[in-house]
């Protein structure tokens, strides 16, 4: 009985499993580099009516207007996504984007569910040179419709839509053999794949038949000219000069088949790859711990960077530049011990009355270590003495062991540098980098402040600037004059808690040197008022502080803080005291006070207006790090809670 | 920018603009005199010192200082070639922000041909008609609004705001006495030989016609 039992689970698992739908989730290869979902469904709902995809279109990856080398423009995203419904895109499902690179290619795939893909499929190669087969081909296979040409690629599989949009203008095979035809000196671009990058018609044949052809027009033209009694030289040399006995012809002929055999033959070494593209993948993302970790909410947007070390070498790498020479060598392949498994994502939804922004950054076991140990490092509530909470319009607070997290940068960047591919003359940077930073001294970097700093701004000051102007006399006779006015500016403070009274000291009296600051009192310095900079700016050493700020009150009467019934709320102390990161911006306040500092009746002051009606506060905190992960949230909170925020988003834009 | 157009362009890059564009004519006979143009940015020179670093604000493309200097001086050019104008001075402020060109002229119809010049080269992009900014005949000197309001209509109108607190003065002094002034806001001085009037921009992108004034001298 148990094993008729057990026979029956096993055909009602594999039925099941076999009968099982594709879903778009399942196309997202593990091996793509950022990959963005969009729940239409989702954003439909919450933007009651309102038209979303208008903000969407232009800040969509791959999206932005090419100059097509070939004019051949088979489809358009931006369109896509203002007409999506022209498009027969079903607006009750997800989107996908990702980004990935092969052998053959780099670009960005959209991922369309479709209604009605007979509209989809009018809606592609209308361009008038689409219609050449040299820039656009199209077929039918057994996995559904492709459509190709150098910069998209669109295929459709039943009632899916795969969008795919080359990085370069031009796909390039490396394998490529091919019998070179025509004269050297039309090849431009030093092309490495063997393709014909020409882009003139004349080949050597061309020459060799125009060479022959010249001779003996030239002969029968010299008869012509001695045997005729027309003096009229010019006009004769001009006929024939435009008679080439259609060599011309024969050789755009041969160059547009050329071009035409050159796309068939790229489409079919690439057809296999975009078919691959067009079916489930081997191992999809959605199986990857970190993404998974983000998608397990139905989220209206999520954006998932995955190992970000390209990019990352890119903006930090000295040699991310692409080399030629020939001592070119490549990555050392040390191991990657703080650089692997990092991955960063982001989720965005709108809720009744909050728009909110959670990001996730994972690490490898090694350098999660340290990153844990940077934020076990909490904020130190004696600094909040210094802060004026009366008025205030924003505050961040910032606590995290920076001796921990330059451990990890340190690890993080040298092998980094060590895994670049470099060429022979840059080999020794990397060690002089490493030598230079192993005898700088550490103590004074990280021992002089206690890494726990707050930036507030709480209120505004008055400040005077002079101007040049003219006065004139009874008889309007002008002569110049200085003037004064008076203007509003912000009042801000950053305090930073000192660890090493005696290095913040000797860092305090280093400053105080410049000729830029003056010395007000023994613990504080002024950085000079003059007519480009507008305000005082002080530099106030106490027993547990370094602080700089505008306003002279705190520089120069409450050094030792503020009374207890000034300083922040104590909800306010709380937020900052739970977390390593804590940011607030009260929206409609510091924009009220704009209005009030800075009056006008402008159509800008009432867009002012308009938006701190509907804003609230901005909150910005971190998450205790867990799971090899650390992740921040942003809430911006709107006054009307009973509604979606998306809808009143874009109702207010729209008012704007 | 190979045009003047930054010109316009400048006071709208004050953001809140404090700034004041002065014109003076002091008549030396009865036809000719000195005229001054000076545009003081001085209260606003820090925020212009910045945005003057962006390439681009509020869609304008913004000059560079030498592509200033480069058009106030083909500015200064065309007045040097121009008939009856003579003795042109420049003076170029890029620590205030403040520019001044001052010239002589034989007589109003020669101030008006040099004006129009320099309007010329505009005309590509503003098709500025052919202006008798001032006339001067049988003992009243007129002050005329440029037709069409046409500088003020190339200003797209959201940026008005920025004229908030911007002026424009105009002093015109002569030899003979000033009998009246057909503009109501315009002040005679005690020696009774100038004329000093005095607007906001903002007042005068909606009312051009206000700077118009026709002074009858004795």
């Amino acid at each position: 009985m148990t094993h008729k039992i057990s026979i029956l689970l096993l055909f009602v698992l594999l039925f099941s499993q076999s009968t099982k739908a594709t879903e778009l989730k399942d196309y997202i290869p593990s091996d793509a580099t950022l990959i963005v979902r969009i729940n239409f469904n989702n954003l439909n709902t919450k933007s009651k009516g309102e038209n979303y995809l208008k903000y969407l279109q232009d800040i969509l990856p791959g999206n932005s207007r090419y100059s097509y080398y070939n004019n051949c423009n088979i489809f358009s995203v931006k369109d896509m996504m203002s007409n999506p419904l022209e498009f027969g895109v079903n607006l009750k499902s997800e989107a996908y984007i990702y980004q990935k690179q092969s052998e053959f290619y780099s670009g960005t795939t959209y991922l369309i569910t479709l209604d009605d893909a007979k509209k989809f499929e009018s809606k592609i190669g209308n361009d008038d040179y689409c219609h050449d087969p040299a820039y656009f081909v199209k077929k039918q296979t057994e996995e559904g419709t492709f459509f190709f040409s150098e910069k998209i690629v669109i295929g459709i599989s039943q009632n899916i839509a795969f969008i795919f949009i080359n990085d370069k203008s031009k796909f390039t095979i490396k394998d490529k053999k091919r019998e070179v035809i025509g004269n050297e000196e039309y090849y431009y671009g030093g092309d490495d794949y063997g393709y014909d990058n020409r882009n003139s018609y004349k080949d050597s044949t061309y020459y060799a038949e125009m060479e022959v052809y010249r001779l003996i027009s030239d002969s029968l033209l010299y008869v012509k000219i001695n045997t005729s009694n027309n003096t009229n030289y010019y006009n004769v040399i001009q006929d024939n000069l435009a008679d080439d006995n259609g060599i011309t012809d024969r050789a755009k002929a041969r160059f547009q088949k050329i071009k035409e055999a050159e796309l068939a033959e790229k489409f079919e070494k690439l057809l296999n790859d975009f078919k691959s593209i067009c079916k489930a993948a081997t191992t999809p993302i959605y199986m990857d711990r970190n993404y998974a970790r983000l998608v397990k909410d139905n989220n209206d947007v999520v954006v998932f960077i995955n190992n970000p070390i390209a990019q990352m070498s890119k903006i930090m790498n000295p040699f991310s530049q692409v080399y030629y020479s020939q001592d070119f060598n490549q990555a050392k392949n040390n191991t990657m011990i703080y650089s692997k498994n990092i991955s960063a994502g982001m989720t965005l939804n709108f809720e009744n009355g909050n728009v909110r922004i959670k990001t996730y950054n994972s690490f490898g076991d090694e350098a999660f270590k340290h990153v844990e140990a940077a934020y076990k490092k909490k904020q130190n509530k004696d600094l909040f003495k210094y802060i004026d909470g009366t008025n205030m319009m924003a505050f961040a607070s910032i606590s995290v062991n920076t001796k921990e997290m330059s451990k990890f940068y340190e690890n993080f960047y040298f092998e980094l540098l060590d895994n670049s591919s470099v060429s022979r003359s840059e080999y020794n940077i990397s060690p002089t980098i490493q030598l230079i930073w192993s005898l700088i001294d550490k103590e004074m970097i990280y021992g002089t402040f206690s890494d726990r700093q707050i930036i507030a701004v709480n209120g505004f000051l008055d400040a005077k600037i002079s101007y040049n102007s003219y006065e004139y006399d009874e008889d309007f006779v002008s002569r110049p004059v200085v003037k004064e006015k008076t203007i509003k500016q912000p009042k801000v403070v950053w305090v930073l808690g000192v660890d090493n009274k005696e290095y913040a000291k000797k860092l305090f009296d280093i400053i105080g040197k410049f000729t830029v600051f003056t010395k007000v009192k023994e613990n504080v310095i002024s950085l000079n008022s003059s007519r480009e900079v507008q305000f005082n700016l002080y530099i106030v050493l106490t027993e547990d502080a370094f602080i700089i700020t505008n306003d002279p009150v705190l520089a120069l009467e409450k050094q030792s803080g503020f009374d207890k019934g000034q300083l922040m709320t104590k909800e306010e102390q709380k937020f900052i005291l739970s977390h390593n990161f804590a940011m607030k911006v009260y929206s409609s306040k510091i924009l009220s006070s704009i209005n009030q500092n800075y009056p006008s009746s402008s159509r800008q002051m009432r867009e002012i207006n308009e938006m701190a009606a509907n804003l609230g506060d901005l909150t910005l905190f971190n998450t205790e790090p867990k799971d090899n992960s650390i992740s921040m949230e942003a809430v911006l909170s709107l006054t009307n809670s009973s509604d979606n925020s998306l809808s009143i988003l874009l109702n207010l834009l729209k008012r704007l | 920018m190979k045009s003047f157009s930054w010109i316009l362009v400048l006071p709208l890059i004050l953001l809140s603009s404090c700034f004041e564009f002065i014109e003076e004519i002091s008549f030396d006979g009865e036809e000719s005199g000195t005229c001054e143009y000076t545009l003081n940015c001085s209260q606003s020179r820090l925020k212009l010192k910045n945005i003057i670093k962006l390439d681009t604000f509020m869609g304008y493309t913004l000059p560079n200082q030498n592509a200033i200097e480069k058009d106030l001086n083909k500015v200064v050019e065309i007045l040097s070639i121009s008939k009856g104008i003579t003795n042109v001075q420049r003076s170029f402020d890029f620590d205030q922000f403040i520019f001044s060109i001052q010239f002589h002229f034989d007589s109003v119809k020669n101030l008006n041909l040099a004006l129009n010049q320099i309007a010329h080269h505009e005309r590509i992009k503003y098709s500025l008609p052919f202006v008798r900014l001032y006339e001067k005949e049988n003992g009243v000197f007129k002050r005329n609004t440029i037709p069409d309001d046409t500088l003020f209509k190339k200003v797209d109108k959201k940026h008005f705001k920025l004229f908030d607190d911007a002026t424009i003065t105009s002093i015109y002094r002569f030899q003979n006495t000033v009998e009246s002034t057909s503009n109501s806001k315009a002040i005679i001085s005690k020696n009774k030989k100038a004329v000093f009037l005095k607007h906001n921009i903002k007042e005068l992108t909606a009312n051009p016609s206000l700077l118009s004034n026709s002074i009858k001298l004795k």
